[in-house]
């Protein structure tokens, strides 16, 4: 049996641990504590990692990692995603500046990018339509990044799916 | 580094190896270096630039900050110019394309939105230089559509082309990996978990 | 995390006191969501590093108990050829927070624990 990993990282509040519910075959394993930060309008916010499973036909499993938001749990970011199949990140367009997030995270996980097939998927753009998907992908263009780029409602496993196809399209043509 | 990316690319699946001396394929260099001792140089050598990201450039290079996916294509496409194989790009048409085409950046949503496909077309195309035929086969969808996502893409200037000339052997042509066998039926049992088909 | 200064300063002079003891370098409480609540460290730590891994492990900690169905996690250990990191649950003012102790080879864990315990006692009841 063989273990594929897939890592959800990205900012606090996006989606990550519901991403993973999403598409979970199993109840997933959650590290979420009381969020003590009152700049975050959250109530529980994850820590350590999240952890959902899907089973494949021939008994390989694909594990579905979170990794915490915040950038004090850079660590557990750079521990998740090694030697994974494919990189999700998500950003919550809402926030005050997610391009600076985004640039955050891919230099979070810089040493991966080359390797490890990667897509960024965009939330709660109806709302928050500024920066357009097309900003994200000039800002991409601009530190010398070609990265899927979309927008997401990570509570639809079908929207789920598409960040994981394009993973796949990407591993595909790695080989 | 490179010793690590050429020891575990699946793609050159050991084929280079990093020397310290004597005959070589391939050199790395820094942007005007003169000497090349203690390395022995033929006539076939390539001569592989290291230079900052953005500058101008001819030839082969390796761009600072480094990424092992290009340096991988480079070697391919030194290799494949070195040994040249039987390139297979037989089309369901006459037309025969062994342009490469590889993405500048991600497309706008007025291109990826003219067809469902064109996402997961762009995909393929976001890592590494692929082929029309490449794209057909990768995402089992009509050649007049791969056409024409990739004309899409070339008129708003999104595409590097490496055209008039086969840069590498196609991907049928190399023998799989047991890596690359045990990747692919991953992929194609996710895609079936997931409930995805290719057309 | 809003505690009253005069607890915290209880809280700070605990890991002061701790880290007087042999072989331990760093002491930081922590709340759960990562956040450096009082400390008392050598000049090599990074308190803020510390409560955030601390806060880790003990959310992983805690999710492998539930999952082996072993009750609530109390502490946890992780022995190392230098030392150990010993990270305990404590209240403060009502708020569950972390206690870490990071030690080199010549502190004891049983003393360490012993202390932490007490170190526990006196912060519930402050």
């Amino acid at each position: 049996m063989k273990e594929f990993k897939l890592v959800f990282t990205g900012t606090t509040g996006a989606g990550k641990t519901t991403a993973i519910n999403a598409i979970s075959e199993i109840p997933a394993v959650k590290t979420d504590v009381v969020n003590t930060d009152v700049t975050l309008n959250k109530e529980f916010t994850t820590v350590g990692l999240d952890f959902g499973q899907l089973n494949l036909a021939n008994g390989d499993r694909v594990r579905l990692f979170g990794t915490p938001g915040q950038i004090r749990f850079d660590f557990m970011w750079r521990i998740l995603t090694r030697d994974a199949f494919g990189l999700i990140i998500l950003i919550d367009n809402s926030r005050p500046d997610p391009l600076s997030d985004l640039k955050l995270y891919l230099d979070g996980v810089v040493k991966e990018l080359s390797e490890t097939p990667c897509v960024i998927g965009v939330g709660r753009t109806e709302l928050h339509p500024v920066p357009s998907i097309d900003d994200f992908a000039t800002a991409l263009e601009k530190i010398g990044y070609v990265i899927p780029v979309v927008p997401v409602d990570v509570r639809q496993p079908t929207d789920v799916i598409l960040l994981i196809e394009l993973l796949m399209a990407q591993a595909e043509a790695d080989l | 580094m490179i010793r690590t990316i050429l020891r575990t690319s699946s793609r050159l699946d050991n084929r280079w190896v990093l020397a310290e001396q004597g005959e070589c394929d391939a050199i790395l260099v820094y942007d005007g270096e003169k000497s090349f001792s203690p390395f022995v140089l033929k006539t076939t050598t390539e001569l592989i630039l290291i230079r900052r990201r953005g500058d101008h450039h001819d030839g082969h290079v390796f761009l600072k900050p480094f990424r092992a996916e290009e340096l991988i294509d480079t070697l391919l496409n030194i290799e494949a110019a070195l040994h040249p194989r039987p390139v297979h790009v037989q089309t369901a048409g006459s037309s025969t394309s062994v342009n490469f085409y590889r993405l500048k950046k991600w497309p706008p949503a007025d291109i990826l939105h003219k067809h469902k496909a064109y996402m997961l077309l762009a995909g393929y195309l976001s890592r590494g230089a692929k082929n029309l035929q490449d794209l057909v086969t990768f995402s089992g969808q009509a050649e007049d559509l791969c056409r024409e996502f990739l004309q899409a893409l070339d008129e708003r200037n999104l595409l590097h082309v490496d055209s008039g000339r086969v840069t590498r052997a196609a991907s049928s042509t190399i023998p799989a990996s047991k890596i690359q066998d045990e990747k692919k039926s991953f992929l194609s049992l996710l895609r079936s978990k997931l409930g995805l088909s290719k057309k | 995390m809003n505690i009253d200064k005069g607890i915290l300063a209880i809280a700070q002079h605990e890991c002061s006191k701790l880290l007087e003891q042999q072989g331990v370098l760093g002491v930081v409480v922590s709340s759960v969501d990562g956040f450096d609540v009082a400390h008392a460290v050598t000049k090599d730590l990074d308190p803020s590093k510390i409560a955030a891994m601390a806060s880790s492990i003990a959310a992983i900690g805690i999710v492998v108990s539930q999952e082996a169905g072993l009750g609530a996690s109390k502490s946890i250990t992780v022995n190392t050829e230098d030392g150990f990191v010993y990270i305990t649950n404590v209240e403060l003012a009502g708020n569950i927070c972390s206690l870490n102790v990071i030690a080199n080879g010549a502190a004891i864990l049983a003393q360490i624990i012993y202390h932490c315990g007490e170190i526990k006692k006196r912060l519930k009841t402050s």
